[in-house]
């Protein structure tokens, strides 16, 4: 189980004053839950999602996993990066999948079977030997997918994953990942300022306030699994996707003011 | 247009070129430019044709006492560029990634830089002698610019490189050898080939002023003795050095970091 607890982060400012990112930011995920985090761009998604993963130490409040405090980086949070910057442009796409498996003590030639299986997973068999540059964004994307599977993780951090995609590569991978997480125990903890993506994907959806964010509302989404294209269509589901935007719609109203009063 | 074509085409403008720069050093040193007034006058430059006479020559009755002049310049400028890239290479690494190792020793990297690596010459010469003081300059020409880039490869490391790194279960060494060292290494070839070419250079100045043998020796005493032809000859021999030296570096840095060739294209 995941818990942040009254989670404050105050960043500094290059001149040294307090710029708070997130604030007051309370959440339970249950394990196995796919949750999906929604909220205007720089609320302060992102930053909750740092402190998951253990890059930053929220300024006050706890992050908790199954009730111990969240430490340093470890591949058992694995974490999906927005861009594919995160991908190692040196390795081939193998050898980024075996990475993970070799940092946690495997064996090459177990690593290499660990590779090219979750490289499977995501239909990446025919690249093996590719550079990251060779490859199309929407591949780019699914060997991030494969390289942080590749761990086993408990948990999985999506940090915007399909931000930068086309609509079709898009709508296959989110397919391609429900399909991941129904057949494994996985906690997803993914972010998206794409609410249709959100109603799609996940069991429960919260909306950050602009920022300094904070949770501004949660929903359960029942809408059952095996979900597709017809899904979309429905009347449940866009019921839910035109609540969720409504409320996304004020903060982003309430963001676009703040940049404005900046700039002003 | 067909791609034959402009192959043909391109071939046709590069060639011109060349005969260009024949015709233009021919017509220096045969018709000449002269002037009493300003004190110039390019007919006491030798032509094509005197060149190539000296040069059989030289190959040919003196070819020993060349092969040790292009020996001597060719030893002193690999042992001290080896000698430049094993320091100054991990050197580098290390002043780029850990800031102990930086605030030690970027100071002195930093006071002593500015330095013309020629500048040197006396001091080591009075300590050491020639055959030291000619390694050591090319050394010292070589060290800086490998250091710099190697410093510069490792900032060119993104966090989020990191972080993935470090979320993939990855210690810090394992972060500095799979990550730094391969990030930074298209930066350190751009290092080690500046540094190849500045060697080249400090050599020669170096053993114009100070030398007993090699090729910039040579071309200062052809000079003194009044053989251009031979001076030229010179010029020619390190232009071929140099140039095969650094598409050595070129080639070693194209086999070693092979993802760089599909960089920068379409995606």
């Amino acid at each position: 189980m995941i818990e942040f607890k009254n989670v404050d982060k105050i960043y500094q400012t290059p001149e040294g004053e307090p710029f708070p990112a997130v604030k007051n930011i309370s959440l339970t995920i249950n394990e196995g839950e796919f949750v999906t985090i929604l909220g205007p761009s720089g609320c302060g998604k992102s930053t909750s999602l740092r402190m998951l993963a253990g890059f930053e130490k929220p300024t006050s409040g706890e992050v908790l996993i199954d009730d111990s405090p969240v430490g340093e980086p470890n591949s058992n949070r694995a974490v999906v990066f927005q861009d594919n910057s995160a991908l190692f442009e040196w390795k081939t796409v193998k050898e980024n999948v075996m990475f993970g498996p070799l940092a946690c003590g495997k064996d090459p030639a177990e690593a290499k079977e660990i590779a090219e299986k979750n490289l499977a997973l995501v239909g990446l068999l025919d690249h093996l030997e590719q550079y990251p540059a060779q490859l199309s964004g929407g591949m780019q994307q699914r060997v991030l997918i494969a390289r942080a599977l590749a761990n086993n993780p408990d948990i999985l951090l999506m940090d915007e994953p399909f931000g930068a995609l086309d609509a079709l590569t898009k709508t296959l991978l989110q397919e391609k990942l429900l399909e991941i997480w129904q057949e494994s125990d996985i906690t997803i903890y993914f972010i998206t300022h794409d609410v249709e993506e959100a109603v799609f994907l996940s069991q429960s959806i919260h909306v950050m306030t602009a920022h300094p964010g904070s949770i501004k509302q949660s929903w359960e989404n029942n809408l059952p699994y095996p979900r597709d294209l017809e899904l979309r269509e429905s009347e449940e589901f866009r019921n839910l996707k035109n609540e969720v935007l409504e409320a996304i719609y004020e903060e982003s109203v309430t963001a676009a003011q703040q940049k404005i009063a900046q700039i002003i | 247009m067909n791609q034959s074509f402009l192959k043909y085409k391109q071939n046709i403008l590069r060639g011109t070129s060349i005969v260009c720069l024949f015709i233009i050093w021919w017509l220096l040193a045969e018709v000449g430019l002269k002037s009493d007034l300003l004190g110039f006058d390019t007919t006491r430059w030798p032509t094509a044709w005197q060149v190539i006479q000296a040069g059989h020559n030289l190959l040919t009755e003196q070819l020993s006492t060349m092969i040790r002049h292009i020996g001597s310049s060719l030893y002193r400028v690999l042992v001290g560029f080896i000698l430049a890239a094993i320091l100054g290479v991990p050197l580098g690494l290390g002043i780029g990634w850990n800031q102990i190792i930086r605030d030690l020793t970027f100071p002195i990297i930093e006071i002593l830089r500015p330095i013309p690596p020629l500048a040197w010459i006396p001091v080591i010469l009075i300590a050491f002698g020639t055959n030291t003081t000619m390694i050591f300059i090319t050394f010292i020409g070589a060290f800086f610019p490998i250091v710099l880039n190697s410093i510069l490869g490792v900032h060119s490391v993104e966090e989020v490189e990191v972080r993935a790194a470090e979320s993939l279960g990855a210690d810090g060494m394992m972060v500095f050898k799979e990550v730094v060292i391969p990030k930074a290494l298209p930066s350190i070839f751009t290092g080690l080939s500046v540094g190849m070419g500045i060697a080249w250079i400090s050599i020669v100045a170096a053993e114009m002023i100070a030398g007993n043998y090699g090729l910039g020796y040579f071309i200062w005493s052809m000079y003194n003795t009044l053989n251009y032809s031979q001076v030229v000859i010179g010029m020619i021999l390190l232009g071929i050095l140099g140039y095969l030296c650094s598409t050595i570096i070129r080639y070693l840095g194209v086999k070693l970091t092979p993802w760089t060739k599909f960089q920068g294209g379409d995606k």
